[in-house]
């Protein structure tokens, strides 16, 4: 299927390609019905697969599940090879050993951080060539790569941090919505109206589990005599299954849950360096709960803290700035 | 040691000091481990085998290597040996552990057995067949459906402000198989910009698709 490469690029990296990443590829292939389509997928999940590996190499969080290319919907009506990362979305694409540049389909050139080009070298193999941080068209002469070392400081200026002074002021950032998108009525009666403002956020947990989704709520409280740049906050985090439906031009995706209330064995925390502090709360078998919630903490400006929802061996965190 | 490798070992020492004078976790580090490991790779220096559990225990080796450069006691020490040489041995080790665990593994397995009759039975001969592909191009075949008939009429009311006779429906129709038509041949054929309309799909039928798609479960029995 690949021929041997023909030259080697001083900068590329060469990624070996394991059985499981072939499976992938494989599984997915087969979903296609054209030949031309199952041998596009092959080589996007190979490609995307390569990159995750090296991402992780690099300490750099992955959210593989969260990706098109892992959707089998969305690979039957695009031509994607997305990878999802905590600060927004890389496209992955592959070329031959021959290939002078790289093909970007048009409906790929929107909403990426960066276009990472992986160069399937044989069954075994493949290199990362390079990337860049924009196309402008579909064919992406490989002689305009920047080196791959270059490719954690482009991620770094995207902040993966929410930093909620910004709050304070109307500015949310990441996907967190107003309350009432994202919860029912039931569900907001629980939660902290009195504080000056809640944010609510989807975690996806059913692209990593056998759980419906979640929302996680934070509610922030400064008094109203309050000074923004130098006083401390006082922060509540409540996990609540995703029950309320809503769809928006952004995309907004969740499982409906079936009863409202959290399967057992969710697990909420909280953590923060800087004050030492590390909390979790675990979801009931018996009874259930309709939500679960790290108790009120003070925090200092600057303060950083992460919330982490665990299912199983899976994680999704949130960092946060005070 | 020959003077590439003198030269090779006194790069990947400087990239080692780099790495180690910026803060765990930043994009420095990052930046100059991503040297070290295309640096190494190139090589070729690295012990390499061709079983299936090498490819796995080089990426635990340099996942490991990462976490653990600096650390104090098992970390990598200048004055000891070369860079190559540090993650040499911790590849082997690791090759080691999954190994052992690869051989644990094999022998908890039926290994061939021999009937009564001298017969041998090969584990293999009682693995069920691999499933049809046909359920794998279920997925198509319901969701064609889904575009073609529209019964919430979810697609064709997702309208192109632009060109109004253009809609979600309207495009995945052209988009999916059997017809996967080309962004040049909808453009031309509908009497739009290409690069809009492909960049109004993505936007505007992407979600569209990720929501049917979780609302018919398929997302649940989806691999991962």
């Amino acid at each position: 299927m690949f021929s041997p490469p023909a030259s080697t690029n001083d900068n590329s990296l060469p990624i070996l390609i394991n059985q499981e990443m072939h499976q992938h590829a494989k599984r997915f292939s087969q979903q296609h019905p054209s030949e031309t389509g199952a041998m596009r997928t092959y080589r996007n999940t190979l490609a995307v697969s390569v990159v995750n590996r090296y991402l992780n190499m690099l300490g750099i969080k992955t959210r593989l599940p969260e990706s098109d290319s892992w959707n089998p919907l969305l690979r039957l009506a695009n031509d994607v090879a997305d990878l999802v990362v905590p600060q927004g979305c890389l496209e992955c694409r592959p070329v031959g050993t021959t290939d002078l540049s790289c093909y970007v389909p048009l409906e790929v050139q929107c909403d990426r951080l960066a276009y990472v080009v992986v160069r399937l070298d044989s069954e075994q193999e493949a290199s990362i060539l390079g990337f860049v941080s924009q196309v402008s068209s579909e064919y992406l002469p490989l002689a305009d790569l920047r080196p791959l070392s270059e490719l954690p400081q482009l991620l770094a200026r995207y902040t993966t941090v929410v930093e909620l002074r910004q709050w304070l002021e109307g500015i949310y950032q990441q996907n967190w919505q107003a309350p009432e998108t994202l919860l029912q009525s039931q569900q907001l009666a629980l939660s902290n109206l009195q504080a000056t403002v809640q944010r609510a956020k989807l975690i996806p947990l059913n692209l990593y589990s056998e759980h419906s989704d979640a929302v996680l709520l934070l509610a922030l409280s400064m008094p109203e005599s309050a000074d923004i740049s130098t006083d401390t906050m006082s922060v509540k985090a409540q996990l609540y299954p995703a029950i309320a439906k809503q769809e928006t031009v952004s995309g907004l995706r969740f499982v409906q849950a079936s009863v409202d209330c959290l399967l057992p064995d969710i697990k909420l925390s909280i953590h923060s360096a800087h004050s030492n502090l590390s909390r979790d709360v675990i979801s009931r078998a018996y009874p259930r709960d309709n939500c679960i919630q790290i108790p009120q903490f003070q925090g200092e400006l600057g303060e950083q803290f992460t919330l982490t929802v665990t299912v199983g061996d899976q994680h999704i965190e949130e960092q946060f700035q005070l | 040691m020959n003077s590439r490798s003198r030269e090779l070992d006194r790069q990947l020492r400087q990239l080692v000091v780099q790495m180690c004078a910026c803060p765990s976790g930043s994009a420095g580090r990052q930046s100059a481990f991503s040297e070290v490991i295309c640096l190494v790779t190139r090589s070729r220096k690295l012990w390499r085998e061709s079983t299936p559990y090498y490819p796995d225990a080089l990426q635990e080796m340099w996942e490991y290597s990462l976490q653990n450069i600096d650390h104090p006691d098992y970390g990598y020490d200048p004055d000891v040996c070369g860079v190559v040489t540090w993650l040499d041995d911790r590849l082997k080790k690791i090759i080691r552990k999954h190994r052992d665990r690869a051989q644990r593994q094999r022998k908890r397995h039926a290994s061939a057995t021999q009937l009564q009759d001298g017969q041998v039975l090969d584990p293999v001969d009682r693995l069920v067949a691999p499933p049809d592909p046909q359920p794998a191009l279920d997925l198509w075949i319901r969701l064609l459906d889904w575009v073609k008939t529209d019964p919430d009429q979810v697609l064709s009311s997702r309208v192109c402000l632009r060109h109004p006779h253009i809609t979600a429906q309207v495009l995945l129709l052209r988009r999916l198989p059997p017809d996967e038509q080309s962004w040049d041949t909808i453009a031309t054929a509908l009497g739009a910009n290409k690069t809009y309309i492909a960049q109004w799909y993505s936007r505007y039928c992407n979600p569209l698709l990720r929501t049917w798609g979780q609302s018919q479960g398929y997302l649940d029995s989806m691999d991962t």
